[in-house]
């Protein structure tokens, strides 16, 4: 069954992944809790994939990896349409030492003092722990992140 | 949202450029049974024109591993 307009989609879609200015969502009397939207979105490599309901573990932050992964840009995401997009800008690591953990899966969040998880998903190819060393780089290209919430 | 994400690797050669495309059936890759594999084999990275690369001091061909998913490689549905 289609549930959600299919431009009111797109529109929430741009308000968070185009965004350039933090803004905060406050709900009225009987809404639940306001919360503060930071771009910019940032990019996550994850060692066990996260779920629907909450996140993953996140590969461990050393040898070229940070906690939190790393900017997406300024707008992360090219326009919306039907419901799908892309990320705008190419994300890239460089490993200074071997990544003990494997890479298996991503996150996208925005950078607030308490980070809001926007996206996730698992690697149909995925590296295995110790196989990235140093001076590799890890990539992913300007548009190979694809959401689709057509189905939303 | 939840995703899955349709993604292979491309590893490029430092010498010379080539890459490889490393995804499922390639010797590089382990079949985990589940619908997803893994990359663990770095030395069944080859380029298909190795004769033309530059050898390194060592003699050696190597690969620098850049790691990329190339687009358009990851689609994600609910």
């Amino acid at each position: 069954m289609g549930m959600t307009d299919q431009t009111l989609v797109d529109k929430l879609l741009t308000m968070f992944t185009l965004n350039t200015t933090a803004f905060t969502i406050t709900p009225g009397t009987g809404g639940g809790s306001a919360f503060t939207f930071t771009p910019p979105l940032h990019l996550r490599l994850f060692a066990t994939t996260g779920s629907e309901a909450t996140t993953g573990t996140e590969q461990t932050g050393t040898n070229g990896y940070t906690t939190g992964g790393s900017t997406m840009g300024t707008t992360a995401f090219a326009a919306w349409s039907a419901g799908a997009s892309s990320n705008a800008n190419q994300v890239q690591w460089t490993a200074s030492g071997t990544w003990a953990s494997a890479t298996n899966g991503i996150e996208i969040w925005d950078t607030s003092g308490t980070p809001v998880r926007l996206f996730w998903g698992a690697l149909t190819s995925a590296i295995a722990a110790n196989a990235v060393v140093n001076l590799d780089t890890v990539t992913f290209a300007a548009g190979s992140i694809t959401t689709n919430a057509s189905a939303w | 949202m939840a995703s899955v994400i349709q993604n292979v690797w491309v590893i490029t050669c430092k010498n010379c450029g080539a890459y490889d495309i490393v995804g499922p059936g390639h010797p590089a890759m382990r079949d985990r049974g589940d619908g997803t594999h893994e990359f663990h084999d770095r030395s069944a990275v080859r380029h298909a024109h190795a004769q033309d690369c530059k050898p390194d001091k060592a003699g050696n061909r190597p690969f620098d591993f850049g790691f990329m998913v190339a687009p358009p490689a990851m689609q994600g549905a609910k």
